[in-house]
């Protein structure tokens, strides 16, 4: 199975996403249906979402087999996210593959929705794979890793509360924008000066010596408690209209400056030759600039198509290529695991097997 | 739509998740061949596509052989609906055999019980009163099926089944207790399911009789056997899109209704 076709499934969250890959990057489909039913209710709403997913995913995988010219007979293995993320709705995904891989007679690989963001950029460039270190940020997660190879991931910081795009739609609450937040809070922010309201960097310096877990560990809450209270304080001063942009612009500088500052220390103690941004929140135009204009030339940074780096199936099915090739199967009773861990996830210290990230 | 003879549905898979007890059955050229029901309670989304393999091994047949799916659309628990209907399709579009989505909640009323193992038979849902007789009730009185949907709300439908062939009383709605008392029934129901043992005092109170557990329980055997007895229900080609009867709506849905006095 030299060059295998892959299909790939992701109902981790609002996506609902089917994608046909052969082999590393040959990517012949791929559909991502994100759900519109979460906007009135300001985010997810996990019965909704696994609703939905159970209406479209039928659907989503027919026009990717069609779209790919081929039918799943000719499918050599399906990937299917089965953890982490929101239960009911991994169920769907995993449950339609389970019977669709029986059905077809194929492989079914399952794949952590975090290794998909990892593998998501090499989809596209041959040149994005090991060694490097990875910010991965999403919704749901913020870490930092050291990837010698692939399938060994080296935890060097996470969040301690919410994750970076958590903070993002937490702030665009307080800033009375729908949701999604994060991408409302970055074209707001195009319009303010970052200068204006400056807020704090928390744990911006390591409290902790390489080596030691988390010493690159980052938090959010604190910036978050400083923007509702400006806010507030705006608000009983009646500028919070006209200050809005530039709160927006100020929280988004604050933000990236942690994120960015945490990946070039990172840089700095593993000697890894490249960074690579991955996750929803590495669409940000302004997070990606900034951590090009910081790393200069000589490292390169490395990310995916804005289509890559929202939850997709076309890296999960990425991902389910390299685990395929490993031989590492589902098992029968392969069920979805919200709190799944990250396969080859340790400590960067090397102090054996890391915590499951919140 | 795709037409199906009952010369063509030979052999036909059951699948139900939407109960405590997921279970799978396959009947072949009209006959039940092979059915089995999970030993432990929850454990659809790990045991089912290994429970299919092991039924249809049992019965001599293999995926491809298949003329017909059917499937319990609820209502009962949601995700464990989803997860039968997830996997049906799966099925659907991985073999070409197309979907037939049957109630739960009317197959749970056509006295299947005597299929069901010694574990589901001791898991009688806790903090329920005895039931009113040991035995089972005459397979010929009508069935309230009650499906309990927590605090006061329950799933209901009534089914008769004589002589092979099921007539719906009562199509499956979602309801209170209290809505019992407005119930016009005859007089030879008898109400079971784990939301009848729950509210067995009411019912009693009502002069409803309850049935034992496991009456009630929504399985596979009783899929195959609403579809033997029932005028067929739509036949669903692989990819179609339809909806699970979940009869109610999620939870902000039903607190965004909620009066605001309450």
């Amino acid at each position: 199975m030299s060059d295998p076709v892959l299909l790939g499934i992701e109902t981790s969250c609002d996506e609902t996403s089917a994608a046909i890959l052969a082999g590393e990057r040959h990517v012949r489909s791929h559909v991502i249906l994100s759900q519109d039913e979460h906007t009135v209710w300001g985010g997810v709403v996990p019965e909704l979402a696994a609703r939905a997913h159970l209406e479209a995913i039928d659907g989503v995988v027919a026009r990717a087999l069609e779209e790919a010219g081929t039918s799943l007979s000719e499918v050599d293995a399906i990937a299917v996210t089965a953890g982490p993320g929101l239960v009911g709705a991994l169920l769907v995904g995993v449950s339609w593959a389970k019977g669709a891989a029986l059905a077809a007679e194929c492989e079914l690989v399952p794949v952590h929705h975090l290794e998909g963001h990892l593998f998501a950029p090499v989809v596209e460039d041959p040149e994005a794979r090991p060694p490097f270190v990875a910010l991965l940020v999403s919704g749901g997660h913020t870490l930092l890793l050291n990837v010698p190879e692939w399938g060994r991931y080296e935890l060097m910081g996470r969040t301690r509360d919410d994750a970076a795009g958590e903070a993002f739609d937490k702030v665009a609450r307080l800033l009375d924008l729908p949701y999604p937040g994060g991408p409302q809070v970055e074209r707001l922010a195009l319009e303010g000066d970052p200068e204006r309201h400056r807020f704090p960097r928390p744990m911006l310096r390591p409290r902790r010596d390489p080596g030691e877990p988390g010493f690159l560990d980052v938090s959010f809450s604190g910036l978050k408690t400083a923007v509702a209270t400006r806010v507030d304080e705006l608000r009983q001063a009646g500028t919070l209209e006209e200050e809005r942009a530039h709160v927006a612009a100020g929280f988004q500088a604050a933000a990236i400056d942690v994120l960015v500052s945490r990946a070039e220390q990172a840089l700095e103690v593993t000697g890894a030759p490249k960074l690579l941004v991955t996750g929803g929140v590495s669409a940000n135009r302004a997070l990606r600039e900034e951590a090009r204009r910081r790393l200069g030339p000589e490292v390169p940074l490395l990310h995916a198509s804005i289509r890559l780096s929202v939850d997709n199936a076309a890296m999960i099915a990425r991902a389910g290529l390299f685990h395929l090739r490993a031989g590492r199967l589902a098992p029968p009773d392969l069920t979805a695991d919200p709190n799944l861990p990250l396969p080859g996830l340790v400590e960067w210290s090397g102090a054996g097997p890391a915590k499951v990230p919140s | 739509m795709m037409a199906a003879s009952d010369q063509e549905a030979s052999v036909v898979l059951a699948l139900e998740a939407g109960s405590e007890f997921g279970s799978v059955a396959v009947e072949v050229d009209g006959e039940l061949a092979a059915v089995l029901v999970a030993n432990e309670r929850r454990r659809q989304a790990a045991d089912l596509v290994p429970m299919i393999r092991t039924v249809l091994a049992r019965a001599g047949v293999r995926v491809q052989d298949l003329s017909e799916i059917v499937v319990g659309k609820g209502p009962g628990s949601f995700t464990g609906v989803r997860i039968g209907i997830a996997t049906a399709r799966g099925l659907s579009m991985g073999s070409g055999c197309p979907v037939r989505p049957l109630s739960s909640i009317l197959a749970a009323g056509t006295g299947t019980g005597t299929h069901l193992p010694n574990a589901v038979l001791q898991a009688m849902p806790a903090g329920g009163p005895t039931p009113d007789k040991v035995e089972a009730p005459a397979p010929d009185r009508p069935r309230l099926v009650l499906l309990d949907a927590r605090g006061n709300r329950l799933w209901m439908g009534c089914v008769a089944t004589r002589a092979g062939r099921v007539e719906v009383l009562l199509e499956p709605r979602a309801a209170l207790v209290e809505d019992l008392a407005a119930l016009d029934l005859p007089e030879e129901v008898v109400a079971c399911g784990g939301g009848a043992l729950r509210h067995a005092d009411v019912l009693r109170r009502l002069g409803l009789d309850v049935a034992p557990w496991p009456e009630g329980l929504p399985s596979a055997p009783g899929l195959l056997a609403l579809r033997r007895g029932l005028p067929k229900g739509p036949l669903q080609p692989p990819g179609s899109r339809w909806s699970p009867d979940y009869l109610r709506p999620s939870q902000p849905e039903r607190e965004a209704l909620r009066p605001e006095a309450s």
